[in-house]
This record gives C-alpha cells, sequence and structure tokens, in this order.
C-alpha cells in the first residue's frame, strides 16, 4: 500500500512537472509573440529575437521557436539600412530557419518564411539578385500553398511580390490585388492549430487593400 | 507542525537567496560597445540583451557550475564557465567578429573576383553580359577592368604590358587551351564561352595562386553554373542569328543543353564593312552540362561543348601590295569533369579532368595550313583545413599536349610538337590574427619538350588598416613556355620568365568600392627571332627580355542613387620590351599609357528598360613607322568609343520576354589602331602606309529572347 501511495505520488509530481515545463514554454512563447506583435523599435526586435533563440536553444527539438526567432531577424534586417550589416542579419535568419527545417519540412509557415527573407535579400543589391530570388521565393511561396492551401500568409506575400513586379514580368497591380483579394478570404477563415502559430500579415494584407482603393 | 513551518520558510527563504545577478559590458575588439547581443546561461529562457552601451544584467535563480553564452549576430558566440554561489558577478564580455563576416581580411593583391557567394564581388556574370561594349563577351567586359588595354584587332585580352598569350584560361580549375575562336590578321576574335554559363568569375591581372601555372601575366578562372533550381526553356532569335536553351532538373541532378548558330550577313549588310567578305563569318555552338549532387557534400559536374567558325575574305596584304584569298574554318570540341567533395571534417578534394581537340584549317592563296591541338589536363587538390587560421593546398596537375601542322606549299611541310608536363603545387593560408593573413607557396612544373623545370615562388599578405580598408602585398615568379609558333621550329628553347610585386590598396563600404594597385612585373627569357616564320633553328633564342610597371584604380559605386550602378576603371602603363625581331627596347605595339573605361547602367521603371553605357578611352598606340629612323616611334590618335545597350523587359504571347539592343561606337568616332606599312619604297621615296581599322565604324546587334 505504501509502496502504491508512493508510486503515485511520484506519478503525479512527474506529471504535473511535466505540465510545469509545458506551461512554461507555453507562457514564454506567448509573451515574447506578444512583445513582438507589440514591438516597434529595432532594440525590441532584436530582444525578442534573443529570447526566441534561448527557448529554441533550451526546447532543442521545437522547429516553432526557431521560426519565431527567424522572423524576428527579418523584421530587425528591415530596419538595417547598411547593406553587408543587413545581409549578415538576413545569413543569421537563414541560420535559424534552416534549424526549424532542420525538425520538419512539411510545415507551410517555413516555407512562407522563407519566401519572407528572400525579398530583403534582393533589397541589398537589386541589380544581382534580383532574378535569382524572385524566382526562389516564387517557388517557396508555391511549396507553402501546396502544404497548406490555406495559408493566408502565402497568399499575402504573393501579392506583395506580384506589386512590386513591372507588369511586363507577370506582376502589377491587378494581378496583386487578386492575390491579396484572395488573402483576405483565407484571413477571414484561418484557424491556428494552436495559439502559438503564426497568425501575422492580416493587417497588412488590408492596408494594401487599402492602398489599392479595395 | 511548526517545525515544518520552519524548514518550509528556510527553503523559501534560501531559494530567495540564491537569487543573484550577473552583469557587465559586451564590447568588440575595439572596445566599442555592442547592443543587441544576447546573454543567458544554457538551456535557460532567462536571458538579457545588452543595451545601447553595451551593459547588461541578468537575475537568475540558477545555482551552481553553469555555462553562460554570449551571442550576437556577425559574432563569434562565446561561452563562459562560470559557478554560481550567492554573489552577484560581474562579467566583461568581449566577442570577437565572425571570420566570414564582411570585413574578414582577404588577399585581394592582383584579383578582381565576381559572384555572388564571395561579397568581394567586384563583376558578376550578370555584370558581364550587360556591359555595352563586351557585347556579351567575358573577354570584352573584363577589358573595362583596370590593367587591360584595348587593342581592338584582337578582341583577346591584354593584361599589365603582357601579349594575349600571356592570359590563361581556367574553367571549374581546369585549362582550357583555346578559349577563343580562331582568328585572322585584323578581325577581332572573342571568347567561345557564354557568360551566362557561369555563377563565379575572376580575373586576376598578376600574383595568383601557385594553383596557376602557365601564365605570365594573368588568369580568368571561370565556375560553371551549379544545380539549376528549375525547369527552363528559352529561345531567342538575333539579328545575327538564333540560340535556344533548355534546362531540365531532376531531384540531385540538372541537365541544361544549348545550341547557337551565328551569321553575321545581315549584320555585315546594315553595319558599312571595310572587309571585303568573301563569306560572312559564321559560329555554331552546341553545349551540353550535366550536374550531380554525390552524398551530402560532392558535386561532379560535366561541361562539354562543340563549337565551329568560318570566314572566307579577301585580304589585302599591304606589306606585300597584294589581295590574299583567306578561308579559315575551326572546329573545337571541350570537355570538362569535374568533382569536389568532403573527404572527412579536415580534408577537401577538388578533382578534374579536362580534354580539348582544336582543329583549325587555313587557307592562304589555296595554300591550306591544317593545326590540330590535342590536349588533355588532368588535375587533383586536397585542402587541409588544419585549424580555422590555418589552411593546406597541396595539388598536382598533368597537362599533355599535342601540336600537328601541316603547311601545303609546293611541298608538304609536318610540324609537330608533343608535350608533357606534370606539375605541382603546395600552397598554406595563414589567418595571423584578424588584421593579417599570409599565403605562402610554391609551383613546379617541368616540360618534357623543353627539357627543363621551373620552379616558382609566390607569396602574399593582407593587412587591414580599418574597418573597411585593407592593404594587400604579392610577389611571385611565373613562367610560360614559348608558343608552338616558335616550338615547332626550334624546341630548344627555354620557359618565358616573369616577376610580379604588386602593392594594392582597397577601401570597401555598404556597395562602393576603391581599389588602387600599384604594380611592377619583369620579364626574362622572352623568345626573340631575327625573322618570323622562319625554319632556320639558329633564328630563334631566349635572349629577350622587357618590363612593365603602372598603377591601376578602380571606383565602382552601386549605392548613390537607387537602381543605378557604375564603375571607373583608369591605368597607366609603362612598358618596353625588346622581343620577336625587336632591334632594341621599345614601346610594344598593344601598349597605350592611358586606359580608361566608365560603365553606368541603370533600370528604368516606368518602362521596364535596362540601359547600359560605356565610354571607353585609349591614348595612342606606339606602331613602326617605317619612314622614321626610329624603331616603334609612330603614335597612333587616341582611341575613344562610346557603346549602349537597351534592354526592354516585356511580355510577348503570355510569356516573359527580353528586347535587347547593342550598339558600339554610337558616335562614330574614327579609330585607328596602328599602320601597316609596303614592304617596297614608293615613287616619292617613302614606304606606302595604310591604317588598321575597326572592320565596321559602328555595329549594331538586336536580340529577342523569349523565356519558355
Amino acid at each position: 500500500m505504501k509502496k502504491i501511495t508512493v508510486l503515485l505520488i511520484l506519478a503525479c509530481v512527474s506529471i504535473s512537472f511535466a505540465q510545469a515545463t509545458d506551461n512554461k514554454y507555453q507562457e514564454a512563447m506567448l509573451s515574447t509573440i506578444e512583445a513582438l506583435n507589440a514591438a516597434t523599435q529595432n532594440e525590441e526586435y532584436q530582444s525578442c529575437a534573443n529570447k526566441f533563440e534561448r527557448i529554441a536553444l533550451a526546447e532543442k527539438n521545437l522547429w516553432l521557436p526557431y521560426y519565431y526567432a527567424s522572423y524576428a531577424c527579418v523584421l530587425v534586417s528591415f530596419n538595417e539600412a547598411d547593406p553587408g550589416r543587413k545581409d549578415i542579419i538576413l545569413d543569421k535568419a537563414q541560420l535559424l530557419l534552416d534549424s526549424a527545417f532542420a525538425k520538419t519540412t512539411s510545415e507551410s509557415e517555413l516555407y512562407v518564411l522563407q519566401a519572407f527573407l528572400y525579398p530583403s535579400r534582393i533589397m541589398v543589391d537589386p541589380m544581382t539578385r534580383g532574378m535569382i530570388y524572385v524566382e526562389k521565393c516564387f517557388q517557396s511561396l508555391e511549396t507553402a500553398k501546396t502544404l497548406n492551401p490555406a495559408n493566408p500568409r502565402a497568399y499575402f506575400l504573393l501579392g506583395v511580390m506580384k506589386l512590386n513586379i513591372p507588369e511586363s514580368m507577370g506582376g502589377g497591380i491587378e494581378v496583386a490585388k487578386a492575390c491579396f483579394m484572395e488573402a483576405r478570404e483565407k484571413f477571414l477563415t484561418f484557424k491556428a492549430e494552436n495559439p502559438l502559430m503564426p497568425l501575422w500579415g492580416e493587417e497588412a494584407n488590408n492596408s494594401e487593400l487599402q492602398k489599392l482603393g479595395l | 507542525m511548526r517545525l515544518t513551518l520552519t524548514i518550509l520558510l528556510f527553503c523559501l527563504a534560501s531559494e530567495a537567496g540564491a537569487q543573484q545577478t550577473i552583469s557587465g559590458m559586451v564590447t568588440d575588439r575595439k572596445g566599442n560597445p555592442v547592443t543587441g547581443a544576447n546573454l543567458f546561461f544554457e538551456g535557460s529562457y532567462e536571458g538579457a540583451i545588452s543595451n545601447l552601451q553595451g551593459v547588461y544584467t541578468l537575475t537568475t535563480d540558477l545555482t551552481g557550475k553553469q555555462l553562460f553564452i554570449a551571442s550576437f549576430i556577425g559574432f563569434e558566440r562565446k561561452a563562459t564557465e562560470i559557478v554560481l554561489a550567492n554573489e552577484s558577478i560581474h562579467l566583461d564580455i568581449v566577442l570577437q567578429e565572425e571570420a566570414n563576416a564582411l570585413n574578414e581580411v582577404v588577399i585581394t593583391a592582383g584579383v578582381f573576383s565576381a559572384g555572388d557567394k564571395k561579397k568581394s564581388a567586384t563583376l558578376n556574370s550578370f555584370d558581364i553580359a550587360t556591359t555595352p561594349s563586351a557585347m556579351g563577351d567575358i573577354y570584352g567586359a573584363y577589358a573595362t577592368m583596370p590593367g587591360s588595354q584595348k587593342v581592338g584587332e584582337e578582341g583577346m585580352l591584354f593584361v599589365r604590358g603582357g601579349e594575349s598569350y600571356e592570359t590563361k584560361t581556367y574553367m571549374d580549375g581546369m585549362l582550357v587551351r583555346s578559349p577563343y575562336f580562331s582568328k585572322t590578321t585584323d578581325i577581332p576574335t572573342r571568347g567561345r564561352f557564354s557568360p551566362l554559363l557561369f555563377s563565379e568569375t575572376s580575373f586576376s591581372t598578376g600574383g595568383y595562386s601557385g594553383e596557376y601555372g602557365q601564365a605570365l601575366s594573368s588568369v580568368v578562372d571561370l565556375t560553371t553554373n551549379g544545380l539549376e533550381t528549375s525547369n527552363k526553356a528559352s529561345v531567342s532569335i538575333m539579328t545575327a542569328g538564333a540560340n535556344a536553351s533548355l534546362s531540365r532538373r531532376f531531384k540531385n541532378s540538372s541537365l541544361s543543353v544549348s545550341g547557337m548558330y551565328v551569321n553575321s550577313a545581315l549584320q555585315n549588310k546594315l553595319a558599312k564593312q571595310r572587309v571585303d567578305w568573301v563569306k560572312n563569318p559564321e559560329l555554331g555552338d552546341l553545349t551540353l552540362m550535366y550536374r550531380q549532387t554525390l552524398g551530402e557534400t560532392g558535386m561532379l559536374k560535366v561541361f562539354c561543348s562543340y563549337n565551329n567558325n568560318s570566314m572566307q575574305m579577301n585580304y589585302e596584304n599591304f606589306e606585300e601590295g597584294r589581295i590574299e584569298k583567306v578561308k579559315l574554318t575551326n572546329h573545337s570540341l571541350y570537355s570538362n569533369a569535374s568533382y569536389t567533395g568532403q573527404l572527412s571534417e579536415k580534408w577537401l578534394i577538388r578533382s578534374g579532368f579536362a580534354n580539348s581537340q582544336d582543329l583549325e584549317w587555313m587557307r592562304f592563296n589555296d595554300a591550306p595550313i591544317s593545326t590540330t591541338t590535342r590536349a588533355s589536363d588532368a588535375k587533383l587538390v586536397l585542402t587541409n583545413l588544419l585549424t580555422e587560421k590555418i589552411k593546406i593546398r597541396i595539388g598536382g596537375n598533368v597537362l599533355s599536349e599535342n601540336y600537328r601542322q601541316e603547311i601545303h606549299m609546293d611541298t608538304v611541310i609536318n610540324l609537330k610538337v608533343s608535350d608533357l608536363q606534370p606539375s605541382a603545387f603546395i600552397e598554406s593560408e595563414l589567418k595571423l590574427s584578424h588584421q593579417v593573413a599570409l599565403r605562402i607557396g610554391a609551383r613546379a612544373e617541368y616540360s618534357t619538350v623543353l627539357e627543363a623545370g621551373t620552379l616558382s615562388p609566390r607569396i602574399s599578405a593582407a593587412f587591414k588598416t580599418g574597418s573597411f580598408s585593407q592593404l594587400s602585398l604579392a610577389w611571385g615568379t611565373f613562367s610560360q613556355k614559348p608558343g608552338n609558333d616558335y616550338l615547332k621550329f626550334y624546341p630548344s628553347l627555354q620557359a618565358e620568365n616573369s616577376m610580379h610585386y604588386i602593392l594594392n590598396y582597397q577601401y570597401k563600404k555598404d556597395m562602393r568600392m576603391l581599389r588602387v594597385e600599384a604594380y611592377t612585373k619583369s620579364y626574362t627569357k622572352l623568345v626573340k627571332f631575327r625573322e618570323i616564320y622562319s625554319a632556320e633553328p639558329d633564328n630563334y633564342n631566349n635572349q629577350g627580355n622587357g618590363f612593365a610597371r603602372g598603377l591601376d584604380v578602380f571606383w565602382r559605386d552601386q549605392k548613390t542613387l537607387q537602381g543605378n550602378d557604375y564603375w571607373i576603371s583608369y591605368s597607366f602603363l609603362d612598358t618596353r620590351r625588346d622581343y620577336r625581331d625587336y632591334p632594341h627596347e621599345a614601346e610594344p605595339s598593344f601598349a597605350s599609357k592611358h586606359n580608361l573605361s566608365a560603365v553606368y547602367k541603370q533600370f528604368i521603371r516606368p518602362i521596364s528598360t535596362f540601359i547600359g553605357i560605356n565610354y571607353s578611352f585609349a591614348s595612342g598606340r606606339p606602331y613602326n613607322d617605317k619612314n622614321s629612323s626610329g624603331f616603334m616611334t609612330g603614335r597612333t590618335k587616341p582611341y575613344n568609343d562610346i557603346s549602349m545597350n537597351l534592354s526592354y523587359i516585356t511580355r510577348l504571347f503570355q510569356k516573359d520576354a527580353v528586347l535587347h539592343m547593342s550598339i558600339t561606337n554610337v558616335l562614330g568616332f574614327k579609330n585607328v589602331y596602328g599602320y601597316r606599312f609596303s614592304n617596297s619604297i614608293g615613287e616619292d621615296g617613302r614606304y606606302a602606309s595604310r591604317a588598321v581599322l575597326p572592320t565596321a565604324g559602328r555595329q549594331a546587334i538586336l536580340v529577342l529572347l523569349i523565356s519558355l
């Protein structure tokens, strides 16, 4: 009897311990995601990137913290004016994204993030990199759509890309508009699997539509 | 009960007591604060970020021995073991910049490397393809780089007072025996390979690594594209022919095939020709590329290209005062297979085999000359990454060459040269510190036809002088066996030698770059002869020599204005040499003292058009004025050229399309490359002369490319 009690207690303790660590992960992720959403300054983005990276390193087997760490780095790169430095930040973002890919290759969001990273690379040296990275970007978005046709971010980014490509090359306002409209519909029906999954893009998509007079 | 409570309280107290702070400052090696660094204990979520002053403070509940990590983008991560024992800790951290970051110290003396991978890129394949005066020719684009001379009637690269044969081309590390199409007198040639086949190219104007042999002045190293990323197909129609290409991507491999046919009949009709063409120049090309990844790190590349060119004309031999019927046909097959991979954590391997078969058939007034050159090159290079700071490369290659010439005159003359050249090199690259890099090496070569070997030591070093600038130095000796045109008559010649000294300063920040390079080069054992094409053995000797010294300046700015890009290069060259049939040391006819190139490119978005303009200037070239008492005393007038290209990006038949137009010498400058003099004195007691002119005053080409 005594033995059983001890075992029971041990079991309870270990379950609650497991829950505690899981809760700790959930809480840390949620609070950092909130902080990232509220961030406006580069130091804030960097601080979130750092935190996500720490979580990723501590958890080791999860792709999501790596995803967010990489995403935050891309946001940091947006505000970096020096092209050389921008490239170094993107190298880091790519490294983190590659770590996420090492955990899973079937997650649509990772391909969306990859497509989100490439345009920043183009900004470093548009003349040279334009052709290469535009193609890579479209490829990533195709994969993202194949893996999850309901992922609104894939359609949103497709719209952004199309908007920045001249009409003569298959881009232009009309094509972009259609993508943003499709994205808007997908955003309305999109249900994240859990509260930690990426949710960004809806506001930006609406503001793009607004700019285009829709 | 009381006891329990006390114990509990005690526990809590001790728990609270275990919380402690660690603080300090994060700086780079120069003491500048690093802002945004990530500071944390390994395995823990909690951490701190360094502020604008580099200061951080971290409070932790952890106890005992822990690993404290400091990391930041672009810096090497630093781990410090810390024992947390109830007292606050002060820890200042100095982070080292990552070696692969932008401002790494790299040996830059003599080298212009290009490609996306290398951040020191100066010209990439896209730049080459869109340099107006180059008309899609790799060598034409490198002619806008400092150190090269404009020699319009040749179309080949002449580097730093060196002859065109002193520049060698390598593809994926393997020698390309005949990189240019065959040419005849005064008709410029161009490179056999399209710049779009290469992901990286590097142009070295001196002081290059011991890996490269048989080049006195310069090396052009081309790296072919890796795996194609997707299936692609395109066709293009030109005013001078057509081109089609197809690429297929498989899981771990890709295959590309491209074919081209060029006929300049229409071009030559549009632009008035100064050449009396009997048959307009024609080119055909078929290129095949196969790429396969092997294992995790291995890559096998197979390249195979067949091309031919032909032309026929009535050439005015002004020296002899007669018209000669000249007919030229050239068939060339070049294949190259290379493998790169990692043998273990410390060892990298690069190996390859190249074979070239070149048949040139020339007819001078119905006297045919056929020249066959077959060459093979087998190569192996091993790199040992001894430590992060020390890299040792060791390698060797065996080059075999068979040259045969048949001259049909009154009798048939058979000439041949067979040579086997084994060679080896060793080289070590040392990063002495973040500021200093050193490369020391040597190359040994032996030639069976010369029955002699050479040993060429080479040293280069780079010192960082600031965050964005560095100074490089290079010294080395180089040797090259004399051309088959001499060896076929007299194989007992010796290798020609040169020695380079180079001092280079480079400043690179954001997308701007300034390079200034001073050099001096000496030549010894250059081939001399009394009479050209003479079969008399005692006609030839190795008693020639010479020197070249000068200053090259390069400035490129891709930053100042959005969407535009320009570069300016200037070269000053002072060179004299005593070689061939020169009576004494003189400035050679291909050397101009001042060379200037300015290239400007811009994309004009509203009209989807890419525009490029370049201006070239070269001061007058020496020529031997037979009516003057001295040797090489004449000077042509300066050379000027403005070339332009426009690429209009559009859609045709629902496909991406580019309409491309290129015009050389837009303003119609009347350029003169040199003068030919009659061998006989005219009635006025003078030798009559005739200017060597471009084949046309102005040339234009129109290309329509459609991606399928």
